[in-house]
């Protein structure tokens, strides 16, 4: 009987911490970034750190050969590699009706993300990319920051607001593709000579954006 | 006696902080006046299309190297004005906002604060600026600074067919401009515009004119043709014309037999080249789009409102800094 009620509040303690922790199902992204929905490298032997293999990343962090008193060390898969991105659908509206019908809408450049991040691991204490104010967990060889602070880029801020005249019994849809620079690599966090933590990591920083109207017929 | 002394001794120390303090307060106000502003901005194109009553907004980023000033606040500034180089023309427009950003850009190794100028355009009438001037009148100082051009585009209409021909594509080619005076220096403009036509109509249409609502640009109508398949926006636009495709074209030439007929219920894709007038970017602008009725020759015009192209952050930009000393 006592085992029998002892189960009982054990279920009932495990029912009620599933529902004060809900399990997110995450929508699985073939790039491993949300805002890509396809990455494409310039030269074809690059590839997506959620396309390399097992193997491949350990493979990396052999390659991580003398250990370091202190501080992170890193091997880089991939070092401002030019891509090109088919990103996120802005804006989509069907006209189902017999009338055509205005909408207005607004863009503004400053709302879109310009860089993602992908880690794996425990590499989750300070990342600083030299030359970027965006600040992950993680700390990575100066030796990257420098390079990375070559290239000369600014933020620029643009809106721009327009008029869409959406005909009968259509859809219109706004969406962006681009280029971008993708810098990837292990690293590994050493304390007194001893790896004390050690990922993988992932950056995609967005140069141009391109929009693209598209209008197709629907029933 | 020894009261008396003390006495003294504390007036002296009050007397002796008060006049430090004085010191202190002068030296903060006399570094402050000696403080050197420098505002820049990116000369771009601003394009618009609206219809006449509409009140359409410039935004104007500019870049100042300090984060506190008379100019970084609204209330300080008397009026604005949008001029050429001569004050020949001058258009006035009210100001909005003064917006932070919170980017911070480094130019000429100084660090330089982003604010976004916030305006209201009223105008009734289509004026152009090629080289337009911002003008902020202000108690203190009046500031006035290149922003590169201007055009305000008034139409009655945006289709005054109703519906005759619809857009199913749009999208800009951009490619890299390598500036002739430094190699080191390049940035992305709009080589060409895609478009996708559809001919609503039961008619048979006669497509006579497209431009780019954008002083910047020739006509180049005559040198544009359809093609088959959309291409990649970064595609270089010398394998799509299969020529090589001149960025600065020199001397504009209007071809008025050219015509472009598209049937009833038809679509085509037309790439138009281009043709650059000024050194100005352009990432956003609308376009006119005049065409006949064949059978009964009546001509029309569709507008479309200004288009975002491209954004980039890879310009490597040349900067025309306006100092202002003891502001």
């Amino acid at each position: 009987m006592k085992t029998k009620t002892a189960i009982m509040t054990l279920v009932i303690l495990l029912i009620a911490l599933f529902f004060m922790f809900p399990i997110k199902a995450m929508a699985y992204v073939k790039t491993g970034h949300d805002d890509f929905m396809e990455i494409t490298f310039v030269n074809k032997k690059d590839k997506l750190l959620i396309n390399r293999s097992i193997s491949e990343i350990e493979e990396g962090y052999k390659k991580i050969s003398d250990k370091k008193i202190f501080g992170w060390k890193t091997y880089y898969f991939n070092v401002n590699s030019e891509a090109t991105y088919i990103g996120d659908i802005l804006l989509s509206r069907s006209n189902r009706t017999s009338n055509p019908f205005v909408i207005n809408y607004k863009v503004e450049e400053s709302t879109f993300k310009d860089k993602s991040y992908r880690i794996n691991g425990s590499v989750s204490a300070k990342i600083t990319f030299g030359g970027s104010k965006s600040k992950i967990e993680g700390s990575i060889s100066p030796t990257f920051g420098g390079y990375y602070e070559n290239r000369n880029t600014h933020n620029k801020e643009e809106t721009t607001e327009f008029k869409l005249n959406i005909m009968p019994h259509t859809k219109i849809t706004l969406r962006i593709s681009g280029d971008a620079y993708v810098t990837s690599g292990v690293s590994k966090y050493y304390f007194l000579g001893l790896c004390l933590r050690k990922g993988e990591w992932e950056r995609v920083d967005v140069e141009t954006m391109y929009y693209e109207l598209v209008e197709e017929s629907v029933e | 006696m020894i009261k008396k002394i003390k006495d003294k001794r504390l007036t002296l120390s009050v007397i002796v902080i008060l006049v430090l303090i004085s010191i202190i307060f002068l030296v903060i106000k006399l570094s402050k006046n000696n403080k050197v502003m420098k505002i820049t901005t990116v000369k771009k194109s601003y394009d618009f299309v609206s219809l006449v009553d509409d009140v359409e907004e410039l935004i104007v980023p500019m870049y100042i190297n300090i984060d506190d000033g008379f100019i970084l606040k609204k209330e300080n500034i008397n009026r604005a004005f949008i001029t050429d180089e001569d004050e020949i023309n001058i258009m006035k427009i009210d100001i909005n906002d003064i917006e932070k950003t919170g980017h911070i850009a480094k130019i000429d190794d100084e660090n330089y604060f982003c604010y976004l100028y916030k305006f209201n355009i009223s105008q009734k009438d289509k004026i152009i600026f090629k080289n337009a001037f911002l003008r902020l009148d202000c108690n203190k100082a009046n500031i006035k600074i290149n922003i590169g051009s201007v055009t305000i585009n008034k139409i009655d209409s945006f289709d005054n067919s109703n519906g005759y021909i619809s857009i199913t594509n749009l999208k800009g080619i951009i490619n890299t401009v390598k500036s002739s005076n430094d190699i080191n220096i390049s940035k992305k403009d709009i080589f060409g515009i895609v478009l996708g036509i559809k001919n609503n109509s039961k008619q048979k249409l006669s497509i006579t004119k497209i431009a780019p609502l954008d002083c910047n640009y020739y006509e180049s109508f005559y040198e544009g043709k359809i093609i088959d398949t959309i291409p990649e926006s970064n595609e270089n636009m010398t394998n799509i014309l299969g020529y090589e495709y001149e960025y600065f074209y020199g001397n504009g030439i209007i071809d008025n037999e050219k015509k472009l007929q598209i049937d009833a219920d038809e679509k085509i894709y037309f790439l138009l080249p281009l043709k650059k007038i000024s050194k100005y970017s352009s990432n956003s602008f609308g376009i006119m789009i005049e065409f006949i009725e064949e059978k009964t020759n009546k001509k029309f015009e569709m507008y479309i409102d200004d288009f975002l192209f491209f954004t980039t952050r890879a310009d490597n930009e040349e900067y025309d800094i306006l100092i202002y000393e003891n502001y």
